[in-house]
């Protein structure tokens, strides 16, 4: 019994550590974004709060890469795609699952096959042919690719669910002489609020942080998202520390915020994201 | 009777189309773009005049890229760290936290978890700063207990090593969490029998957790498997496009460096198939070997 406490008590010590370590990056950064840059230069960690300055890191951050701004591209950006892709996917998922043709199956493998494409083998094409539809720099075009991308997961996950959905309350709807139209707004939909949920937790987690497509597409300073708007502080140029930490921390407070309030279901929806995979 | 047979049917293919078409036109997308990945590789290309088809010169030029044959090299680095120090930490943490009792596994879970919502560019950019040669924290802890400074991004052969650790970290969260929701479905009746066996707690991980849970720790290994495939961000942030000596590469960033700082569009686009094949490869190892598992 002395034996198990001990062992317990290791347990806990050592996944205190691993949260220490796990949280030591966020404190950091907040810290560090009230701090001068010649002051972190000289300390990296310091708690001499009279050095610290209130907002000058922000205002300077937003100077620098319009931090603002490319928080409300990237929410922008993000919103498009959840629109886009749950008003397509959902549709679409309905019809591959309630609606039996001889090749519903074909259909259903061919737009579920993308997903084992890896996206990043597709930029230099990606980028040529948005410019040959002269949709480079536009919001159209980001979400295009946006929703293109993550159709085959949308679709793994919505059929998955409607499958669960009795087969006889369709039929019944049917026999009482609903059209696909009443099926689909009155029982299916209502029937897939959860993996809604689920669904838009993860196409926002996936596109505002996402980094390399608007890197690739927004290359114009005003339609900068935010994930492209923090990369300008590092490069060739000159570390600004302060300034880069004020940036983190704007950017990642809608994630926190998020995190905060649906942690439960963030977590259990990336888990089941992942396993369906 | 039949002709109405016949119009319901024609109805329901119409209906089928009407709302699984405007999917597949977008969907078309990335078709294209594959297809045109595939043209352009056997072409020589840099946005401006006329394309030279060469065949498939690209792709002999490519196995004779040092800078390919790092990439590469880098994919392997890359597969192994994540696997010891990425899910096998990730099963190890969702052990510890089913198979003991204690209070506010909660919050461990939450912190745990946290660094996987964060962006991939916060992450990099907090570990720019943290690897910096002149006021990184590594090597202000490192001079302040006496010892030489280090230069572990940027170049060298070994750079590789530590551009691919922040990713490592940042997703032992996903990793812990597939393991913790299926290692907590497992039946506490299992887990009272094994106690009143006198198993080690080892002994239930081994024989008890990870067998019952393996269907769904197979999301793990697939992840880990293709995470080389499919990274991109922190590595072209943590090594600044490659390192200066161009040796930090994994083919997606080689390929994004090629098509966006050098404009060898065609060249690139070979770098493309090359990761389609792989993917290609992984897809359908990765199905023949799940479907000896089920029999």
């Amino acid at each position: 019994m002395i034996k198990k406490k001990i062992g317990t008590m290791l347990v806990i010590v050592f996944l205190s550590l691993f949260c220490m370590v796990n949280l030591f990056p966020f404190i950091n950064i907040l810290l560090n974004s009230f701090r001068l840059h010649e002051d972190i230069i000289r300390q990296p960690l310091s708690l001499d709060f009279s050095k610290y300055v209130f907002l000058y890191n922000y205002i300077f951050a937003n100077k620098h890469a319009d931090i603002f701004r490319s928080v409300f591209n990237g929410v922008l950006a993000s919103f498009l795609t959840i629109i886009s892709a749950v008003l397509l996917g959902t549709i679409s998922a309905y019809a591959l699952t309630f609606i039996k043709i001889k090749y519903s199956g074909v259909v259903m493998t061919f737009l579920v096959a993308g997903y084992f494409i890896p996206p990043g083998a597709l930029t230099i094409n990606a980028f040529l042919f948005l410019k040959d539809l002269h949709l480079l720099n536009s919001f159209a075009g980001l979400t295009l690719v946006f929703v293109s991308v993550n159709i085959p997961i949308t679709l793994i996950l919505l059929t998955g669910y409607m499958k669960t959905i009795p087969i006889s309350i369709i039929e019944a709807a049917k026999v009482d002489g609903a059209n696909h139209f009443v099926i689909f707004r009155r029982i299916v939909l209502p029937m897939c609020k959860p993996i809604l949920v689920t669904l838009i937790i993860l196409l926002f987690l996936w596109t505002y942080r996402d980094y390399m497509w608007p890197l690739t597409i927004m290359s114009r300073p005003a339609k900068r998202t935010i994930a492209v708007a923090l990369s300008t502080f590092v490069g060739d140029r000159q570390l600004e520390l302060g300034a880069m930490n004020a940036a983190v921390v704007i950017s990642i407070i809608p994630i926190i915020t998020a995190f905060i309030v649906l942690k439960d279901k963030i977590m259990s929806g990336m888990a089941a994201g992942a396993i369906k995979e | 009777m039949k002709r109405k047979g016949i119009s319901r049917r024609d109805n329901s293919i119409l209906s089928f189309l009407l709302m699984v078409g405007p999917i597949i036109i977008v969907y078309m997308f990335i078709i294209i773009v594959m297809a045109k990945t595939f043209s352009l590789s056997l072409f020589e290309w840099s946005g401006f005049g006329g394309k030279v088809f060469v065949m498939f010169k690209n792709f002999i030029k490519l196995f004779n890229d040092y800078r390919f044959i790092y990439s590469i090299r880098n994919m392997f680095i890359f597969l192994v760290i994540t696997m010891v120090f990425q899910v096998a930490v990730g099963i190890l943490l969702a052990f510890l936290l089913t198979d003991f009792e204690f209070k506010r596994k909660g919050f461990f879970k939450t912190i745990i978890f946290l660094p996987v919502v964060i962006s991939n560019v916060a992450v990099a950019l907090y570990f720019i700063q943290f690897f910096d040669y002149h006021y990184g924290i590594l090597n202000y802890f490192l001079t302040n207990i006496g010892l030489e400074r280090v230069s572990l991004l940027g170049s060298g052969k070994d750079a590789f090593i530590f551009a691919v650790l922040p990713q490592t970290w940042q997703y032992i969260g996903l990793m812990f969490i597939i393991a913790y929701t299926s290692f907590s479905t497992v039946s506490k009746d299992y887990i009272d029998a094994s106690k009143i066996d006198g198993f080690t707690s080892f002994q239930r991980l081994k024989y008890i957790y990870i067998p019952i849970s393996w269907s769904s720790l197979r999301a793990c290994f697939i992840i880990a498997l293709v995470g080389p495939l499919k990274a991109f961000e922190h590595l072209w942030l943590l090594t600044n496009r490659g390192g200066s000596d161009q040796l930090s590469h994994i083919p997606s960033t080689l390929m994004y460096y090629l098509g966006f700082s050098n404009y060898e569009y065609g060249y690139g686009s070979a770098i493309g198939v090359f990761i389609f094949i792989v993917a290609a490869i992984f897809v359908v190892l990765f199905t023949k070997l799940t479907a000896k598992k089920n029999i």
